[in-house]
């Protein structure tokens, strides 16, 4: 009883969650069309104009932070696929310890870690400068839940084989 | 003799699982008290700040904006600190316990969840005070997964319980 009432528990919560986030995204998507639309108009337009967009780069810095920049965002596009894969997986089972979710916080985990340091890598090469967040602290930390959502797993699957 | 040594394996993987669990929480916690010093440190450097969010109160007319600035600017710092500790003392637990699954886990966590909302409320408040616009990250979001964490921890204290008895 008290672990159905638990279970209800985070099942509204996770539903909670997905909307907003699915809501944040998009309202954080529209209010950055309009500058994103405007950047690419006044590059296009600098570039028909002959203007240099930047002060003669190294190569080496060009050759970096290509990859840096795809490597950026392909971890931010795990970060928000495994997120929603976690939060669909805990509002749908019957238990929040199965194999899916344990996986998706594990993805979410390394691809935190990734982006954090392809950004440090990317501000590095483009201002000079050191510049790290907390980001791959809380890819750790994640990494961790996903080792103890395992070890739920394994309870999960004693519980269940007792009863 | 089969399901025996199926137990025997599953309770060598909650092993090796625990010992993962504590050198990963071991690790992050070291990381979290060198990123902390790293960061009191570069607070005395004189950084540059690249928005000025601060509210330039008149000692002489006083008015109520101010008083919910002073309110929602107290409940950020206290939410912070409150919550690194929450992070601090978590990490340490994890670390130390037998099962990550205990009552006091699942209450820090809760915590920390609700110390990140608060900084979020907190820091909403004050940006849109100070600057007359709304600014909204992602703690919020943090915060109400991390408070899902703590029921599901909640969850797995029970099933902890349910397997000792069993064993």
């Amino acid at each position: 009883m008290e672990n159905e009432k638990l279970n209800s528990k985070i099942k509204n919560i996770s539903r909670i969650s997905v909307a907003g986030l699915i809501a944040y995204i998009v309202i954080a998507a529209y209010a950055m069309f309009p500058d994103a639309k405007q950047g690419f108009i006044d590059g296009r337009n600098a570039y028909e104009n002959g203007e240099e967009l930047m002060n003669n780069p190294a190569v080496w810095k060009i050759l970096l932070a290509f990859p840096c920049a795809i490597a950026m965002i392909t971890a931010l596009v795990i970060t928000i696929v495994a997120g929603l894969q976690l939060l669909f997986g805990m509002s749908r089972g019957a238990s929040p310890f199965t194999e899916k979710v344990s996986k998706a916080i594990k993805n979410m985990g390394v691809s935190l870690i990734v982006f954090e340091l392809t950004r440090a890598l990317f501000v590095y090469i483009s201002d000079e400068s050191v510049e790290i967040g907390m980001l791959w602290l809380a890819g750790l930390v994640l990494y961790a839940f996903s080792l103890v959502f395992r070890y739920g797993t394994v309870l999960q699957k004693e519980s269940d084989e007792t009863l | 003799m089969r399901l025996s040594e199926q137990k025997g394996r599953e309770s060598m993987d909650k092993e090796k699982l625990t010992r993962r669990i504590k050198r990963i929480s071991r690790i992050s916690l070291i990381a979290m008290v060198v990123y902390g010093a790293l960061n009191i440190c570069g607070m005395f450097s004189g950084l540059e700040v690249r928005k000025d969010y601060t509210l330039h109160v008149d000692h002489h007319n006083i008015q109520i904006t101010d008083i919910v600035y002073l309110a929602a600017f107290l409940a950020i710092v206290f939410s912070v600190v409150a919550g690194f500790i929450t992070a601090f003392m978590l990490l340490n637990e994890l670390g130390r316990r037998r099962t990550p699954f205990t009552l006091k886990i699942s209450n820090l966590l809760r915590n920390l969840g609700a110390y990140m909302i608060i900084t979020e409320i907190g820091k909403i408040i004050c940006i849109f005070i100070a600057a007359r616009e709304i600014r909204v990250d992602l703690f919020w979001f943090a915060g109400l997964v991390l408070y899902a964490f703590s029921l599901v921890f909640r969850y797995g204290k029970d099933l902890q319980k349910l397997s000792d008895e069993t064993l």
